[in-house]
């Protein structure tokens, strides 16, 4: 969905520019590809409040986004809220039921709260000028974008994991647990599926691809596992030599970790061989936002090249094609696809037939990761 | 002027305007409001079908039976009592030794116990459970010690026993407090009558001492015992990783980790949670009144003689000193050693791994500081604001001719039976149904109101007493010169109060920098307080982190404390 250019003088131009602050971004500055009349979106985000942000990021991956959408619009006071995936929408639906005032931006990675949200018909109608630019596979339903792709992955205590031990993958891991008994006993971790809808869609995507094989898996895995709400209480366990080897963590969450010489000498990592899933995440404007404008600017900038690619030094996978690996301090998604093969890539894709059923799945799973 | 305004001169016709009655029912009405406020829309929602806010919810019962058919229920019940009971019976035994070995024996270095084991009190769960991870959980500094040295993994915290042992120890200061006030007033007649047939002290202690402290017993065992229901940070930090769920953790992952929760079952389970509470607070009711008073105060004539334990003394002071040590200086030591370092392990030698950054984090980000900011502000203003509006319901709870004084009384002594968890979720429901107040709640004036609310028994707790003792003389002759209610209680009682007042304001300072769980539920960007943040560190894994931000909480209560005590003479918890 794009709009149609209208070929009226924009009025933006006829405003004049000498307002000092304020004309940051020019027409000029704008790709070629952007409508004429994007200027009435930029000025509009003069009269708004601040632009307040749901996310579930931490405010190290904000950083050099809003530093970058700040040096084109410093007009916006961005503030961003951390919260739990499901929070994100926790919050919006007791704030909009209560009408008080929400959230302009969501950004969240939860296929059921998601799949609500977009069914409850409760995301801004917005067409961005970005979105032709953009991998179809990203664009899951209109006014639904995608803002990054981010890997799940193996980590281990090199420590107290000799080398022939440490996996390569869920097959890997279930082989070295049964060549080693006891060796393993609550020192494998994990996401707690029955809790979070985070674990459970890295799981369904899994169970989608290896079928019955990927619950045998889990039932001599489970057993063996420690289960946490979130990657980063996993990681500074395995750190600390409490659990061993986790998986389907979080790659964006563990790489950062590295750049401190002690985690790098004690933490190593693989992708997952047998399928590594890459969670979708995604963001809309809802309608209740107060500064939709400012939402707007913000949700082309995240999906533009500068934008993803800020998002890329803050520690997320951007998949915007041209965003180079180098740029960005971890992976982006050509150069994971690239290092594992497309085949190994499992995409986390809110297809709705993942949660069709997930009661009968949530008691499969605690059937299997029952403690011992 | 305004004209037409009433002639003020008029006969005494029946009705005047009267101050005082206009006053007393302010307060009334105010402390009303306060209570009523999460309460009324937690009890609401749990009798209908969806949330309140859904214009098509419907009466229904039917979320009674959905908690009790919802599987694992049975087994959450049984968690949560099994571990209440258990950190009950660990906190009281410790709490009542020590008060007994501090309070009435010539046990050495008394005065140095004494202060350390209130210390726990001004700490919030958090930071405790936080420290005992970090000390004593699985990959902990002393549990890695000793299993270098023994070679097995010595105890297991992950588990409901090592659950209610960690918050028994932590809770053991309450039943301490309780106790060493009874023991200390403890009427020395009685014994001496004891000892003037011949017992011997340990008879004189099994049948005289125990038996005049059992109020205090009482009090303390079901005080502990709430407060272990509704204890969401140890089952949080030692039970997620094995899903052994208790009721709080139960609602907390209802509510956050769905991403459209059911608001119905979670008030369903508030409402059963509140019907206990409030049920073992009348029983209480119920014992301490039966139990008549047992304290007597006499006259300093004859102070209670202590009883001497010979060289056993010496076995009670290393019993204390381990509980000292290990409980209480071991974990708050290592919490602010681990703020200093990258991590803390007796694998790697300390001096490679020191560094500033957990501090350097909170510094950089501007959410981070403000939650510092926040908790001061909300910790400063609200005690003031909390202080005031509890002075105004003692005075006329106890010293003022309104009509409904003594329900205002059961009023501000109500929310000690609501759980910090519910009266979250109550405002939180509350800011649904009342949209008007919705400018409330990304401020943290919102959190100042909950907390009021949630700590008017407390400081209610610390005026009433001190009113009592003020003679009612001093009224009667302002009021013989022709003061009215409200010129006497301004000049005249509320000055001589002030000592009360002084420890009003600190307690309630303390507890609103200790509260967390009631802001769970209602923090927003803006309002952030430093329990809030240190969550979110813990939940992702920024445990570095989460030390520094308790080592700060620890400093500011540490500041606090010192200067009100021993600067201001302001008297904290006895």
């Amino acid at each position: 969905m794009t709009r149609r250019l209208r070929l009226a003088i924009p009025a933006a131009l006829t405003v004049p520019l000498a307002m000092g602050i304020g004309s940051a971004v020019s027409a000029q500055e704008l790709p070629s590809y952007y409508p004429e009349t994007y200027g009435d979106i930029v000025e509009a985000s003069k009269n708004e409040g601040g632009l307040l942000i749901y996310s579930n990021m931490a405010q190290y991956n904000w950083q050099p986004v809003i530093e970058g959408f700040n040096a084109l619009y410093p007009w916006i006071e961005v503030s961003t809220l951390d919260l739990d995936s499901d929070e994100v929408f926790t919050r919006y639906y007791a704030e909009t039921s209560s009408g008080a005032e929400t959230t302009d931006l969501m950004i969240s990675a939860t296929m059921d709260g998601w799949l609500n949200f977009m069914n409850g018909g409760h995301a801004l109608d917005y067409g961005s000028p970005e979105a032709d630019q953009l991998p179809d596979w990203s664009k899951l339903q209109p006014n639904l974008y995608t803002v990054s792709t981010d890997p799940m992955i193996m980590v281990y205590n090199k420590l107290t994991v000799p080398e022939e031990m440490q996996p390569k993958g869920i097959g890997d891991l279930v082989r070295i647990v049964n060549e080693n008994p006891g060796v393993f006993d609550t020192k494998l971790t994990t996401y707690n599926s029955a809790q979070t809808s985070f674990g459970q869609a890295i799981d369904l995507v899994y169970l989608r691809e290896h079928g019955d094989a990927a619950w045998d898996q889990l039932d001599t895995l489970g057993p063996l596992s420690r289960t946490e709400v979130s990657s980063g209480p996993m990681l500074a366990k395995i750190a600390s030599g409490e659990y061993s080897v986790g998986y389907f963590i979080s790659g964006i969450v563990f790489f950062p970790k590295l750049n401190d010489p002690t985690n790098a000498q004690i933490m190593g990592w693989n992708f997952i061989d047998d399928g590594t899933p890459l969670f979708m995440r995604e963001m809309a404007i809802p309608k209740e936002a107060g500064s939709p404008n400012a939402a707007k600017l913000m949700l082309d900038y995240i999906l533009s090249h500068a934008g993803q690619t800020a998002f890329g030094v803050g520690g997320l996978t951007p998949y915007r094609e041209g965003v180079k690996k180098e740029d960005v301090a971890f992976y982006t998604y050509d150069s994971i696809k690239e290092e594992i093969g497309e085949d190994n890539i499992l995409l986390i894709d809110y297809d709705p037939a993942l949660v069709a059923d997930l009661d009968s799945f949530v008691e499969r799973w605690r059937e299997a990761y029952q403690q011992k | 002027m305004a004209t037409g305004a009433l002639p003020t001169a008029r006969p005494a016709s029946g009705f005047r305007f009267d101050r005082g009655l206009a006053i007393q029912s302010l307060v009334a009405l105010i402390t009303l409001g306060l209570v009523v406020l999460p309460l009324l829309p937690v009890l609401y929602q749990a009798f209908l079908d969806r949330p309140l806010y859904d214009a098509e919810a419907a009466f229904s019962i039917g979320n009674f039976a959905r908690l009790a058919s919802t599987p694992r229920f049975g087994g959450i019940m049984l968690n949560t009592a099994y571990f209440a009971v258990l950190a009950t019976v660990v906190a009281q035994v410790l709490g009542v030794i020590s008060a007994i070995l501090i309070g009435r024996t010539d046990l050495p270095g008394r005065a140095f116990f004494g202060e350390m084991l209130l210390w726990p009190l001004f700490l919030s769960h958090l930071v405790l459970a936080f420290g005992w991870f970090t000390m004593y959980g699985p990959s902990g500094y002393v549990t890695l010690f000793v299993k270098g040295l023994v070679g097995v993994e010595p105890w297991n915290l992950y588990t409901v026993t090592g659950m209610g042992v960690v918050a028994g120890i932590a809770q053991a200061p309450l039943a301490y407090l309780y106790c060493i006030v009874s023991a200390r007033t403890a009427d020395p007649s009685l014994e001496d009558a004891a000892r003037s047939v011949g017992a011997n002290p340990w008879r004189i202690l099994v049948s005289v001492t125990l038996p005049l402290m059992r109020p205090a017993i009482i009090y303390g065992t079901i005080m502990n015992f709430v407060i272990a229901i509704e204890m969401l940070s140890i089952p949080l930090v030692f039970g997620g990783p094995v899903q052994i769920e208790l009721f709080t953790t139960y609602l907390y992952h209802e509510v956050f980790g769905q991403s459209t929760p059911d608001y119905s079952l979670v008030a369903a389970a508030s409402f059963v949670m509140l019907a206990l509470v409030i049920g073992l607070m009348a029983l209480q009711g119920r014992l301490m009144r039966d139990s008549g008073r047992f304290v007597t105060v006499g006259g300093k004539a004859s102070r209670p003689r202590r009883f001497a334990l010979g060289p056993w003394k010496w076995v009670a002071f290393a019993g204390l000193m381990i509980y000292v040590v290990f409980g209480i200086v071991v974990i708050l030591g290592g919490l602010i050693l681990r703020s200093f370092t990258v991590l803390l392990s007796p694998l790697m030698p300390i001096w490679n791994l020191f560094t500033l950054a957990n501090y350097e984090v909170i510094a950089a980000y501007p959410v981070y500081a403000r939650s510092i900011w926040n908790t001061i502000a909300i910790a400063g203003i609200g005690s003031l604001v909390g202080t005031v509006l509890i002075a105004m319901i003692a005075i006329v709870a106890n010293r003022s001719a309104f009509p409904w004084r003594r329900q205002l009384e059961y009023l501000a002594v109500l929310p000690r039976a609501i759980p910090g968890f519910i009266a979250g979720i109550g405002i939180f429901y509350a800011m649904g149904l009342f949209p008007p107040l919705g400018w409330l709640r990304n401020t943290i004036w919102l959190l100042m109101i909950a907390y009021i609310m949630r700590y008017l028994p407390t400081g209610f707790g610390a005026i009433s007493p001190a009113l009592a003792q003020l003679g009612a003389d001093l009224d009667r002759s302002a009021r013989t010169v022709g003061a009215d209610w409200w010129r006497t209680s301004r000049s005249i009682v509320l000055p001589l109060l002030s000592p009360a007042l002084f420890s009003c304001f600190a307690l309630l300072f303390i507890h609103f920098l200790k509260e967390y769980v009631t802001a769970v539920f209602l923090f927003a960007p803006g309002s952030e307080v430093i329990g809030t943040t240190m969550l979110q560190f813990w939940i992702n894994g920024d445990n570095g982190p989460v030390s520094a931000l308790a080592s700060i909480q620890i400093l500011i209560t540490v500041v606090f404390v010192y200067t009100a005590r021993k600067l201001l003479g302001v008297k904290i918890y006895g």
